[in-house]
């Protein structure tokens, strides 16, 4: 039973979106409840699989495989490896507490979960996908319900965000398809399966290049990476926050995913290659992202900024993939590890700030007196973001740091990444100050509280951050086994 | 076999033409009632989709020194046409604000015969005639719903547009008459494959005709004035104008390619010629401003495209190219029919979830028919060579305009209240049929493709007795 949990983890969301699809639109708590049960199913699979998962195998674990399109060599083929159960993970947890945070809204309730069945299909089937084909279905199924569920719930004054979101999407998703395209005609087995493009794949370096950036600019689009990021802030700023967090949280983790999961192991000699410009890439971003959030004292702006310049370590940690080809397997591991716990932590405290802040618009009146209850909450995320010991930001920056920092080719670029984390503690200080110190109170400011729904929310995902900053070992030991079997099949291939 | 014993091959164009020109007769000389004229047309429809379905032979017929010929591909070809004809005949019956005058079914019908003669064809002239008899038939359906003065000189510049392409592609069928002295496909493709040298003559014949009828069949320098005439057409002859001439033309030039012209030694020309007309095809909606329009617009430009999504795949002069071309075209018009069951603006995202599926297979969204067309398409066109990498460029710029195109009618059906454009179909249960029936066809379309691709590969068999 156990070795179907991914495929009965999809077809609950399936069954889930054609019951929410029959049910007429009247009956919103139906239709809410059973969203709730299952996203609650899959993340209690999700759970299933973390605890059954073995991280010393390397191997594919959870893994089927059903013939889909023989002559294309296409498959119904998915599988979990550590890299996947991390954002396999978040997807679930995330997918169940978008469903709680929307719980007390009434506008367009089936559409909503429809949809949002379709994002979890969507996000549940990429991370899963071992065959790039049924990657990229998935990838569009998502794509198209994020763009259908941000033009709906912005309204029509909320065009903007949703055709600006729909054409970079659709930009990075096209590329991704000339890439795959490219792919299956330039390996010489013609196959979209992804062990076999990793195990037998004999690709010239000329295309692997090519195919490369095709795949990095399609991602690009996706992560978001500068210049390629003027989505994000007005999805943040207009996007009511359950959706905004699952396209800020997860949604944007595609592109990472994509990077670690098929241009390293795929085409690891343009991998190594380019390793050293997606670095300076990543520091762009957190030299732009920083200066630009130096300069805003808007929340929305700086939370899309905070990303940006997460995006850009994220970045820095998979250039330290190129330590395997420097046989500095260890540093290259740590900082790849570093980028997946900027991922997990990332989609954990974006949510939170976002559930948080959102609420207090202007931002400069005092929280504390406006909401006495959440004190601890509110300090604690605001430390978060300030990056502060203990929670997951600042141990998943500093692993990255540390990797990349050890590999020659990146010393000078992570000496300069570290103004981003100057950068980013003043903001976050100036916000804490704002929000924490300020006097501007009136007594007849209405008191902000929230929900139960919201409550325990907020509860899960600081328990998240703190699990992860106190106890980071849990996921690197998770991550270690999956991450140097694959840096080692990397410099293996670029010894070649 | 003589001219009397193919006749039996071509049954379903003579019943259909009988039906015409009886119902036109008759009008002549007594008004016929409403019902038994919906009737004819119906009956008639369904008798040769009976007999298409009945011819089995094994080898191909010609008849009139085949000047027209029945092979594999014709019958399937014809077969599609049929019930594309019949579906959009059904939509007619209920549509309400349709205009009923004998004249109307009568045009119908000769649209069809001209279809049919065009996929048969062997013959250069034939074919230039049955396009021409294709694009008069469209101008008067254009014309029935509407004889303003406006809308008749829209329709004359969409006229003019369409004969001079079909006037460059007479050119270039005299120039190819004067270098290889046939008109027949099959005996040019013979001559060239024997090794006929290729002078500039020839060459330039074929340039003129591959352009004259990719531009009647795409009508891109026509097309600010078809679009405005698609606007005021009642959905029917929207349908008629908008799906069946491209798939007829289409599927006759991949019978020119194929017999005829494919065989071409250098095929340069050739790709040049289709290769710059498809991309044209296919880019053409970034020079429209969809804002500035209606929302039945971007429905109609971003149809344009499609259409040049199958151009690219004729680019490629190999079958499995031609193959994916009648699939676009398929799954293409799949599209158009059941979004014209539903009709674009009554949905709101609320009534008809089902067109949001129907729109998404126009973008190219996975698992629907529209995207596993056009990665069929895009699989064709990756080969080492500049010209394939370019138009893969175009496609995908047009992929990308489609989705804006596309978007915004969704946008208006989900978020806006612009209702004001189309009037809804009586929502009656055989309608509401076939919107499952295609929205199912889609779906099953776009998970597994390959029977159906497996079957047009087939009976892609292209015969001269």
């Amino acid at each position: 039973m156990t070795e179907h949990l991914l495929s009965i983890n999809l077809l609950i969301a399936f069954a889930g979106l054609v019951f929410i699809t029959l049910t007429k639109r009247v009956k919103t708590t139906t239709i809410k409840t059973a969203a709730t049960i299952v996203s609650g199913l899959q993340l209690w699979i999700g759970f299933e699989i973390i605890f059954n998962f073995n991280p010393l195998e390397t191997a594919l674990q959870f893994s089927e495989r059903i013939k889909w399109i023989a002559a294309l060599r296409i498959d119904y083929y998915i599988g979990i490896d550590s890299i996947n159960l991390v954002f396999l993970s978040l997807t679930s947890l995330l997918v169940f507490l978008s469903v709680l945070i929307f719980w007390k809204n009434e506008h367009r309730v089936k559409e909503y979960f429809v949809l949002l069945m379709m994002v979890n299909i969507g996000l549940t089937g990429t991370f899963a996908a071992m065959n790039l084909f049924l990657f990229f279905v998935f990838l569009g199924i998502t794509f198209f319900a994020v763009y259908l569920i941000i033009g709906i719930w912005t309204g029509p004054n909320g065009s903007n965000p949703a055709n600006r979101l729909g054409v970079y999407i659709l930009l990075g998703y096209i590329l991704i398809l000339l890439g795959l395209i490219l792919l299956l005609y330039e390996n010489h087995l013609h196959s979209l399966n992804l062990s076999e493009l990793i195990s037998g794949n004999t690709m010239s370096s000329v295309s692997q290049m090519i195919i490369s950036i095709i795949f990095m600019l399609g991602f690009a689009f996706l992560i978001p990476i500068f210049p390629f990021h003027s989505w994000l802030i007005p999805v943040i700023k207009k996007t009511p926050v359950g959706l905004t967090v699952l396209v800020i949280s997860i949604m944007t983790k595609i592109g990472l995913y994509g990077l670690i999961r098929i241009i390293a192991p795929v085409m690891p000699v343009a991998a190594n290659t380019l390793a050293l410009g997606i670095a300076i890439w990543g520091l762009l971003n957190i030299i732009y992202g920083a200066i630009c959030a130096l300069g805003s004292s808007d929340t929305d702006q700086i939370l899309g900024y905070y990303t940006l310049q997460q995006t850009g370590f994220i970045l820095i940690g998979f250039a330290a993939i190129t330590g395997g080809a420097g046989q500095n397997i260890p540093a290259a591991v740590t900082g790849l590890s570093g980028a997946l716990l900027i991922a997990a932590s990332h989609a954990a405290l974006i949510a939170l700030l976002l559930i948080i802040l959102k609420k207090y618009v202007p931002d400069s009146i005092n929280a504390l007196a406006v909401s006495p209850g959440l004190r601890p909450v509110i300090i604690l995320t605001l430390l978060g973001g300030l990056g502060m010991p203990g929670l997951s930001d600042f141990i998943a920056r500093f692993t990255t740091i540390l990797g990349a920092y050890q590999i020659p080719r990146l010393n000078v670029i992570t000496i300069i990444s570290l103004f981003g984390l100057i950068a980013n503690f003043i903001v976050f200080q100036r916000l804490f100050r704002r929000m924490i110190f300020n006097q501007v109170y009136s007594p007849d400011q209405p008191v902000v509280t929230f929900d139960t729904n919201e409550m325990f929310v907020i509860v899960i995902l600081l328990s998240v951050i703190i699990l992860l900053g106190l106890f980071p070992g849990f996921l690197l030991n998770i991550l270690k086994a999956g991450l140097i079997r694959m840096v080692e099949m990397f410099s293996t291939a670029v010894a070649l | 076999m003589t001219n009397f014993h193919s006749l039996g091959y071509f049954i379903p164009e003579i019943v259909l033409f009988l039906t015409a020109l009886a119902l036109l007769i008759i009008s002549v000389v007594n008004q016929l009632s409403l019902r038994l004229e919906k009737f004819a047309v119906g009956a008639s429809l369904c008798l040769a989709l009976l007999a298409l379905g009945l011819i089995r032979p094994t080898v191909s017929h010609g008849i009139f020194s085949n000047l027209l010929v029945w092979d594999a591909y014709g019958q399937f070809i014809k077969i599609c046409s049929i019930i594309i004809t019949i579906f959009i005949f059904i939509i007619y019956l209920h549509e309400q604000n349709h205009t009923t005058v004998t004249e109307l079914c009568f045009v119908f019908l000769i649209l069809v015969v001209a279809i049919f003669i065009a996929v048969s064809a062997n013959h250069l002239l034939v074919l230039f005639l049955a396009i021409q008899i294709i694009n008069i038939a469209g101008f008067l359906l254009a014309h029935f719903p509407d004889s303003s003065r406006k809308n008749d000189a829209v329709g004359w510049h969409d006229l003019i547009f369409s004969l001079t392409a079909g006037l460059v592609m007479l050119m270039g069928i005299t120039i190819i008459y004067g270098t290889t002295g046939t008109f027949f496909i099959a005996e040019t493709g013979r001559i060239l494959r024997t090794g006929a040298d290729l002078n500039i003559s020839l060459i330039i014949g074929f340039v003129m005709v591959m352009f004259g009828f990719i531009h009647t069949i795409s009508g891109v320098f026509r097309l600010h004035w078809t679009v405005k005439i698609n606007r005021n057409l009642p959905v029917c002859s929207r349908l008629l104008l908008t799906t069946l001439p491209q798939f007829a033309e289409i599927a006759a030039l991949i019978r020119l390619l194929n017999s005829g012209f494919g065989a071409i030694s250098d095929p340069q020309p050739i790709f040049l010629a289709v290769g710059l007309s498809a991309g044209m095809t296919v880019i053409y909606p970034i020079f429209w401003d969809v804002k500035e329009h209606k929302s039945i617009d971007p429905v109609n430009v971003a149809s344009l495209s499609q259409t040049g999504f199958s151009l690219l795949a004729l680019c490629t002069l190999t079958l499995s190219g031609y193959v994916a071309a009648v699939f676009y075209q398929i799954a293409f018009i799949g599209c158009l029919i059941a979004l014209a069951t539903g009709e674009l603006l009554t949905i709101q995202g609320e009534k008809r979830p089902g067109q949001i599926v129907i729109l998404a297979s126009l973008i190219g969204v996975p698992l629907t028919a529209g995207f596993s067309a056009k990665f069929i398409v895009f699989s064709n066109l990756v080969r080492p060579h500049a010209g394939y990498y370019f138009l893969i460029g175009t496609g995908l710029i047009s992929y990308v305009l489609m989705f804006i195109g596309y978007g915004r009618v969704i946008r208006q059906c989900t978020v806006e209240s612009d209702r004001s454009v189309l009037t809804p179909l009586k929502g009656e249960r055989l309608i509401f049929s076939i919107r499952v029936l295609i929205l199912l066809s889609l779906i099953c379309g776009g998970i597994f493709w390959t029977p159906l691709t497996d079957y047009i590969r087939a009976v892609m068999i292209f015969g001269v007795p």
